[in-house]
This record gives C-alpha cells, sequence and structure tokens, in this order.
C-alpha cells in the first residue's frame, strides 16, 4: 500500500489530463441538483454553507495545485484492459505508459466513496470526499478518460477543419457538445434531465462499477468514430458531428442522474441504495 | 494555463465549425422556448409525445444540422418570395410551410418517423420566415419578374468597422452582437416575462399566412435604408465608401425588430402547436 501512495505521489507533479469542459461539468452537476431528493439536497447544502453542488462541479480541477488535492491529480481517468476490465490500480500505476500509470480515477473515486459511506468522516472531509465524487464519476462519463491499454495510439486522433489541425480528445471535452448546442447550465437540465421515472431506474441500476465497466465498450467504439488525419469541410464535419452529439448529450445526462443516485444515496436514508462494487 | 488554452482553443474551434443560418442556433432556440412556454399543457404533453419525450427546442436547428444527410431537404429554400406591390406569396416555399402545417394538422394519420421530421421541420422554418434576411421581394410588373430586394449584398457594421453581409447580419449577427453572452433561456426571460395578454392576441390575430405577409412588409422598410452594393468575396473589390453604414444605433434599433421577431415567432409558434397538438 505505501508503495502504492509513493507511486501516486510521484505521479502527481507532472500530470495534465482532458475532461469535460466547465460547462459540461455545469450542466451534468445541474442535472444532479434536479435529481436530488429533498432530504440530500438539504444535507449537501448544509455542508456546502448554502451553496448548489454546481458551484463545485469541477472542485479538484479548480483546487489541483493545493497541496490538500495535489493526490486527486491521478483521478482523472480510467485504464481498462483488451477485455474492458478495469486494469488493477497497482499494475496500472507501474505501466512505463504514463497515459496508463496516471489513469487511477477509479481508485479514487473507490476511495472517496469508501470514506463517504463509512460515516466516520468531519464535514469538511465529508465535503472534499463528495465534491471528489462528483467531479470524477461526471469525467467518467466522458469517453476520453477512459484509457484502453491496447489502443493507446487513437488517444492521439486528430482531424484538420479550414487548414487548421485539431485533437479529438480536445474535441470532446467541449466541442462535442457546442459544436452542436450552446447551452447555458440551467438549459442542459431543460433539455436533458426529463427521463421518465422507468428510465432513471435503468440508468442507475447497478453498482458504480457496473456502471463504469457499462460505458467502456460504448467509449471504446466512440475512438473509432474518426479516421485519424481526415480533413473535413464544412458539411462532413456537419455530418461527423451528427453521429457524435446523440452519443455526448445521452452520457451528460446518464452522469447526472448516476451523480444524484450516489449522493442521494450517501445523504437521503430513504433513497434507493447504490452500492460500489 | 493548459486549462485556459484548451478553452481558448475550444472557443476557436467553436467560432470556425458554428454555421450560419437564419437567426442562428441561439434564436432558433429562443423562439421554440419562448414557444414552449406558451404550449398548454395538453400541447405539450401530445408534441413532446411525438418527439421521444424532448423538449421542441432540442428540435430548434435541427434541420439545419442535418440537411446535408438528405438531398431534399438540401434544396429547401428558406427565403420567403413575395411581391412588392401587393405583399401576395409566390413561390416553393409557402407551399413548403403550407404542406408542412397541413401534414401536422394530419398528424394522427403519419407514420412516427414522418411525424418527428414535420415537427423538425416545422419548428425550425416557422422561426425562419420571421427573419428579415429570410425574404425576399419581387416585381412582377415588366415581362420579366425581377428580384427587386435580396438579402445578398453587403453593409459596414460602425460596431465591429468591418463590412458584413446583409443576410449574414440578420442570420444570427444581430443578436449574437448584441447579447453573446445569452443563451435561449435569457432570452426567453428578457422577451417573455411580461408579456400582456392583449400583446399576444394582437400578434397572434389571423393566420399564419398574415403573419408572415406582415414580416415581408416591414423587411420591405428595412431593405429600404440601404444602398444595395452587391456581395464580394474580398473587401477589397468594393471600397467601404460605397456602402450603407449601419451605425450602432441603427443596430440598436434593428436589434429591437430581431428581437420582436424572435417574441413574435415564438408566439405564433405556440398558438399553431396549441391548436393543432392541444385537442
Amino acid at each position: 500500500m505505501k508503495k502504492f501512495i509513493i507511486i501516486i505521489a510521484a505521479l502527481c507533479c507532472s500530470l495534465s489530463a482532458s475532461a469535460w469542459s466547465r460547462h459540461i461539468h455545469s450542466g451534468i452537476a445541474a442535472i444532479a441538483h434536479d435529481n436530488l431528493t429533498d432530504e440530500a439536497k438539504k444535507s449537501i447544502t448544509e455542508l456546502l454553507d448554502g451553496k448548489s453542488i454546481v458551484y463545485y462541479a469541477q472542485h479538484i480541477y479548480d483546487y489541483a495545485d493545493n497541496e490538500a488535492y495535489k493526490h486527486t491529480k491521478v483521478w482523472r481517468n480510467i485504464a481498462f484492459t483488451d477485455k474492458n476490465k478495469i486494469l488493477k490500480a497497482k499494475k496500472a500505476a507501474k505501466h512505463e505508459h504514463k497515459a496508463i500509470s496516471s489513469a487511477l480515477a477509479y481508485e479514487g473515486l473507490v476511495s472517496s466513496l469508501t470514506a463517504l459511506q463509512s460515516g466516520k468522516l468531519t464535514k469538511e472531509q465529508t465535503r472534499d470526499n463528495m465534491l471528489c465524487v462528483i467531479t470524477i464519476l461526471s469525467d467518467l462519463h466522458c469517453p476520453t478518460h477512459y484509457v484502453f491499454t491496447d489502443n493507446l495510439e487513437k488517444r492521439k486522433s486528430y482531424y484538420h477543419y479550414n487548414d487548421k489541425k485539431y485533437s479529438y480528445m480536445g474535441y470532446w471535452e467541449s466541442n462535442s457538445i457546442r459544436g452542436t448546442f450552446n447551452w447555458k447550465t440551467n438549459e442542459f437540465v431543460h433539455q436533458l434531465s426529463r427521463k421518465t421515472p422507468e428510465q432513471i431506474a435503468q440508468i442507475t441500476e447497478g453498482s458504480v462499477t457496473d456502471w463504469i465497466t457499462g460505458n467502456a465498450p460504448l467509449y471504446r467504439s466512440v475512438y473509432d468514430l474518426l479516421d485519424t488525419g481526415t480533413r473535413f469541410d464544412g458539411k462532413s464535419l456537419r455530418l461527423w458531428q451528427n453521429k457524435i452529439y446523440p452519443i455526448s448529450t445521452e452520457q451528460v445526462a446518464v452522469a447526472g442522474y448516476r451523480i444524484a443516485a450516489v449522493l442521494n444515496s450517501l445523504f437521503d436514508s430513504n433513497a434507493p441504495q447504490v452500492k460500489i462494487k | 494555463m493548459k486549462r485556459l488554452i484548451i478553452t481558448l482553443t475550444a472557443i476557436l474551434t467553436i467560432a470556425a465549425t458554428t454555421e450560419s443560418f437564419a437567426w442562428g442556433r441561439d434564436g432558433h432556440a429562443a423562439i421554440a422556448y419562448i414557444a414552449e412556454r406558451h404550449l398548454t399543457p395538453k400541447a405539450k404533453e401530445n408534441i413532446e409525445k411525438c418527439i421521444d419525450g424532448r423538449s421542441i427546442v432540442y428540435y430548434a436547428s435541427w434541420l439545419d444540422n442535418h440537411r446535408a444527410e438528405h438531398k431534399s431537404w438540401g434544396r429547401l429554400s428558406h427565403v420567403c418570395h413575395y411581391d412588392i406591390h401587393s405583399f401576395e406569396a409566390i413561390g416553393r416555399p409557402h407551399q413548403y410551410m403550407k404542406s408542412t402545417i397541413n401534414k401536422l394538422k394530419n398528424y394522427r394519420e403519419l407514420p412516427d418517423s414522418a411525424l418527428k421530421v414535420t415537427i423538425y421541420h416545422f419548428v425550425h422554418s416557422f422561426g425562419d420566415y420571421h427573419c428579415p434576411g429570410h425574404v425576399a421581394l419581387y416585381d412582377r410588373t415588366g415581362e420579366k419578374t425581377k428580384r427587386v430586394h435580396t438579402s445578398s449584398y453587403d453593409c459596414y457594421l460602425a460596431t465591429k468597422k468591418s463590412r458584413w453581409n446583409y443576410h449574414k447580419l440578420w442570420d444570427a449577427g444581430i443578436i449574437q452582437i448584441l447579447h453573446p453572452d445569452w443563451g435561449y433561456m435569457d432570452w426567453g426571460h428578457a422577451l417573455d416575462s411580461s408579456i400582456s395578454q392583449e400583446y399576444i392576441d394582437r400578434v397572434t390575430a389571423g393566420t399564419w399566412e398574415d403573419w408572415l405577409q406582415d414580416v415581408a412588409k416591414t423587411t420591405h422598410t428595412v431593405y429600404n435604408i440601404f444602398n444595395r452594393v452587391p456581395k464580394v468575396e474580398n473587401e477589397k473589390d468594393a471600397p467601404d465608401k460605397d456602402l450603407s453604414v449601419v451605425s450602432g444605433q441603427t443596430l440598436n434599433e434593428y436589434g429591437e425588430y430581431a428581437a420582436e421577431q424572435l417574441l413574435n415567432a415564438g408566439l405564433r409558434m405556440a398558438k399553431i402547436i396549441n391548436e393543432i397538438f392541444g385537442e
């Protein structure tokens, strides 16, 4: 365990990660907020001194350079084997490829959730761990946060538009939605927080680990949507984007509902319990 | 720093990839949102059932986004044609709107997929037809029909210190220049929070043909303000001194008119949807 912590600590200084952009993190948090039970909302509001979780939607990014959050810098991505299984943390952390060795989001999520479920945290610890869960679960519904160990080259995919080169990973962070919709935070709620109770039950069925492993096959296929080096003109770019935005908007909605399910489970004893594994 | 660069790159990419169509995404979304605010509960429930539970706002720009996927949609003209003397509607666009509304009136007989597409067409094109850049006026008194007013010419936009295509100015330009940070909910709030029933009754009186004719008449007045300087590909091809100058004050006035059209289009769209889906 000690070794594992040392490896993580060593990685903290040199990492960067792609993520949903701020407006998408806010949108996801707003959908989650919209689906909190009254009891959970009350407890969370007390924890956040009256603010909403939307205010802290990407808290661990904003405070990444703060000493208390440095360990969270490797809690961005998750590594998968060629069989779509989560790569064990110890194995991942020792990997020579930085994209894999730094992909420890699952461990961060499990660690924060376990701490929260223990019920032995101070108010400040509860708040910090909750904010970690919100950001990590949000990120883990973005395909570019899934590192497929057998397919690392695809992470370097790019395309050209108007003689400029753009990264496919970068595209997913923002333009996978902004390329089609200019939604503001509340507009994400208006557009995407409208599932039926049956649909929500289906989305939130199973454990947190089930959700993440369940996302893997779809997210793997997302990497196949671009032949790297493609040169787009206006029309072909539009046609390509039409294949992507239904996926990205749905993942944003799913992330919001699942974060709400976890928070309800943690802060409302009457809500259905969500297991970690 | 990295995040700043990522953000800036994203903004530049958006700027590069946002296409210019009537009202732009924000305007179309604002119209559909205002319409949604005025739907009866029954009409809202019925129309959303037809589009998989989504809001009509989601599909406000669907036609622009997907027109390249079907040849027939790409060929659709979204410019309304009118006779400059009688303001009688002429040509296919008017027929297209008539056909779209007629299809909706018989929506229970349409297959699900056809109904969805018809709704997408309606929520988009009805907004288009309220955009001054989407009105063309013809003189039919001579031997040949002559297009008198077209939006294919340029003006000089003082606020931006640059030459702008008139059509593009109305297509998203004005509302984005005046309120670049507003989302469609902001537009809904700004235009539709304290609207009177008297205003709604006045704007929605008559038929959809009357409404679009009214847009054409106003557009005629707006067009007359401009010297008609042809559109050019390169600014150097024509000196700016020939251009009509749109001052900041004029832009504000156009902005008022654009906002009024967004509101009116939304209210009228709601009336049609309520009549058809509210039963």
